[in-house]
């Protein structure tokens, strides 16, 4: 295994000759560049993936293919982001037991997570894309290396399931795929007993049902545009602006898509006017951003994260007159 | 950014001899043999060639170089990543060179012993975090996610490692004042 060695050990390897010469041999590479097809999200989707990070998954998976046989044609490369929901019934695990609330739920990257709690342990379910599965199975394999543990057969969501330990209180099951998903299960703060009984009392279900099972503080479907009207609220927005639709039930990120959306849009403003000089218009948008200091739905969010401290820290940029730099990418911007 | 003439090679010269060490580090602390390093580390800077109009300017350029080598590394895991004869000399001289030194590492074995017990995809964030240096916002262009979806997600995993160590882990491995330590605040 190579020693993990600091940068400044790896700056120090005497490697002069052969970094030059890769260099040289990289820029005599033909360069057959155009620009990257990247696929439309869908719009469930909160988040565009970086136009970068599509560009760098498009290039990986297309350059092998030209260099090698001199085409120079771009596929259209599916990213993880543009897979489509999974088929209903399979959208997510929900865990019926007494004492134990949903605490946390995010779905971004392709991945949907869920986190209960009952005081004293979290249980932790994931969904990921399938085609990951082999590769968490052979890394919960080496949970104890050297050694190879195989996993344990248990029964998780009606099917079998293969449990490991990562401790005596700390344990984790990976399913069968279903749909689009295969489901990871965690349960830290318990014994076994407990942690396997627990997986019995967790099903698969629809995203109605699973929104119908979340505490009072997420926002459900039917709640979700009369909340997102309430965090408008003393919102001061562009011309025609709209929120961009939106599945998110957890009330901090609504939170983070409802204000970011509208900071984004007047930080697109902001760098349009001041590009073409367009004093009134940048004046009125870094106005408008002053005001997000006074914004509740921020300071609701401020006790819990600090994507508020971000869209403040954004407006006092353009307080000062800069753009921001990257601040689309740090807003997720739509 | 126009890629042919001077201007185009003249900023791949730059970001290759900014960046090279951090990427060759990148690849070294994740492949289990020096020539797979090489060849992680060669094709990441073949992308940025090819794709140099893609390649962000200024502080966001290094994250988005970890972010191809990420996928460069995956694919190599899989078996995807064809050898090239690109890179031959920097794949035999790295062989030679990497030394078996334990005084000039990253994290003791006790913290990297502990991360590994974490779920995938805790251990990605905090390499990055703590082999890295990158803070919250670096690891999500790293990650193609939103800044706040990592931000939680760090937070959490460090906690999940303070438990397993009973406190802190040391401050990163990223030479001291080249990347500042994220400030240890607790986030969603």
């Amino acid at each position: 295994m190579n020693p993990k060695l600091h940068d400044d050990a790896v700056a120090d390897l005497p490697l002069a000759a052969a970094r030059a010469e890769l260099l040289e041999e990289i820029m005599s590479t033909p360069v057959h560049d155009r620009p990257a097809t990247v696929t439309q999200p869908p719009r469930h989707r909160r988040w565009l993936v970086p136009l970068a990070a599509a560009a760098a998954v498009a290039a990986l998976l297309v350059v092998p293919t030209y260099l090698l046989s001199g085409e120079d044609d771009v596929r259209e490369v599916p990213t993880p982001a543009s897979a489509p929901p999974a088929a209903t019934a399979h959208d997510w695990v929900v865990l019926q037991a007494e004492g134990w609330t949903a605490t946390y739920v995010s779905d971004a990257g392709g991945e949907r997570e869920v986190q209960y709690d009952n005081g004293d342990a979290t249980l932790q379910v994931n969904l990921r894309e399938a085609e990951a599965r082999d590769t968490y199975i052979e890394d919960r394999r080496g949970i104890d290396h050297p050694k190879v543990d195989p996993g344990a057969p248990v029964r998780l969501l009606g099917r079998e399931g293969l449990m490991w330990h990562y401790s005596r209180t700390d344990h984790t099951t990976i399913g069968e795929v279903e749909g689009e998903h295969y489901p990871e299960v965690r349960g830290s703060g318990m014994d076994e007993a407990t942690y396997v009984g627990l997986l019995g009392q967790l099903s698969w279900t629809d995203d109605a049902a699973f929104e119908a099972s979340l505490p009072a503080d997420f926002v459900t479907g039917g709640e979700r545009e009369s909340t997102i009207s309430s965090m408008l609220g003393g919102v001061a927005m562009p011309r025609g602006f709209e929120v961009p639709p939106t599945d998110e039930k957890d009330p901090y990120q609504l939170g983070a898509h409802v204000a970011g959306s509208v900071a984004c849009a007047w930080l697109d403003i902001f760098a349009e006017a001041k590009a073409s000089g367009d004093e009134e218009a940048m004046q009125r948008a870094a106005a408008a951003l002053g005001d997000s200091r006074g914004w509740d739905v921020l300071h609701e969010m401020n006790t819990e994260g600090d994507y508020p401290e971000v869209v403040w820290e954004y407006a006092d940029e353009v307080g000062a007159g800069r753009v921001p730099q990257g601040y689309r990418q740090g807003l997720g911007c739509p | 950014m126009e890629i042919s003439g001077p201007s185009g090679e003249e900023s791949f010269r730059r970001i290759y001899a900014e960046h090279f060490d951090a990427v060759l580090g990148y690849a070294l602390r994740r492949t289990a043999r020096p020539d797979d390093a090489a060849d992680v580390v060669s094709e990441t800077f073949l992308v940025a060639w090819r794709r140099l109009q893609h390649v962000p300017k200024g502080e966001a350029c290094l994250p988005w170089l970890y972010g191809v080598a990420r996928r460069v590394l995956a694919n190599q895991r899989r078996g995807e990543l064809r050898r090239r004869r690109l890179g031959e000399r920097l794949r035999r001289e790295l062989s030679l060179v990497v030394p078996d030194v334990s005084d000039r590492i990253v994290q003791d074995h006790v913290v990297n012993e502990a991360m590994s017990r974490l779920s995938g995809r805790d251990e990605e964030v905090l390499q990055l975090h703590l082999w890295e240096g990158l803070e919250a916002r670096e690891i999500a262009d790293v990650l193609g996610l939103p800044a706040t979806v990592v931000r939680p997600r760090l937070s959490r995993a460090r906690a999940r490692l303070r438990d397993r160590l009973g406190n802190d882990p040391a401050p990163p491995g990223h030479i001291p004042g080249k990347h500042p330590m994220p400030e240890q605040k607790e986030e969603r």
